[in-house]
């Protein structure tokens, strides 16, 4: 199931859907990503620590396109249940931006897909991410090792 | 036939079309048909900073929710939405 939304989530109340939802699954591999300090600011950005963070969205196309990277990654790995919530709007430094969490037979599938989703949802979910600092502000955009991330699972779709 | 084409600008995008153009969308006209380069030639013109911006490679373009190219054709009444590199997780 996919959530954007912009209000905060329970990790705990998650794992409990996950778990009672799939019992014959024997491995539950959950990922949390939290608003930190800094993102990908130059060394004198780096000064001012981030006040916020501001995620926009693109309500009419960002849901159906985690929904693609959804199916996309349940065609690919042998997973019995996956989660993804993420928020957007204005986040405090350590508040909780995005959630997978993968329900499978195995340990290693349910980590691996969890991965997957991520990279995915780095480079290619609908979000425009801006950190506030005190005296000025900055778009954040994909990161090179992002981009080498996800041209990784592109080479082993191959 | 002409007509009206609905633009949506996101990110800093949206920042540079309300400095300019007063407002993150904006209705243009549109002779059928027409192309995503095209529109941001004909909108940011006269604003030399934002058409560089928006010209840039890695602008993102989609028409009805669906993602296009530059090249793209557009329809009177489509919404074309003007995109830069997208960020999640």
């Amino acid at each position: 199931m996919i959530s954007v939304q912009e209000q905060d989530f329970s990790v705990a109340d998650e794992y409990q859907t996950l778990k009672q939802n799939n019992h014959n699954c024997g491995a539950i591999a959950m990922f949390t990503g939290l608003v930190r300090d800094y993102y990908s600011a130059t060394e004198k950005q780096q000064a001012e620590l981030v006040t916020y963070l501001q995620l926009e969205h693109y309500p009419q196309m960002t849901e159906k396109n985690i929904q693609l990277i959804a199916e996309e990654a349940k065609s690919r790995f042998d997973i019995n249940d996956l989660r993804i919530i993420h928020r957007y709007g204005k986040m405090a430094i350590n508040e909780q931006i995005v959630f997978v969490g993968v329900a499978a037979k195995h340990r290693k599938m349910a980590f691996t897909c969890c991965d997957y989703v991520m990279d995915y949802l780095k480079s290619k979910a609908i979000f425009w991410k801006k950190e506030i600092r005190q005296s000025q502000s900055s778009w954040i955009e994909p990161t090179d090792a992002d981009k080498a991330a996800l041209e990784t699972w592109e080479q082993l779709k191959k | 036939m002409t007509g009206k084409l609905k633009v949506i600008f996101f990110g800093k995008f949206a920042e540079l079309a309300e400095t300019h153009l007063h407002s993150k969308s904006v209705l243009v006209p549109c002779e059928s048909p027409c192309t995503p380069n095209e529109v941001i030639q004909k909108i940011a013109e006269p604003f030399p900073d934002m058409l560089n911006q928006l010209q840039q490679k890695n602008t993102l373009f989609a028409i009805n929710h669906d993602m296009a190219k530059g090249s793209s054709q557009l329809q009177a009444g489509d919404e074309l939405a003007i995109m830069p590199p997208i960020s999640g997780g």
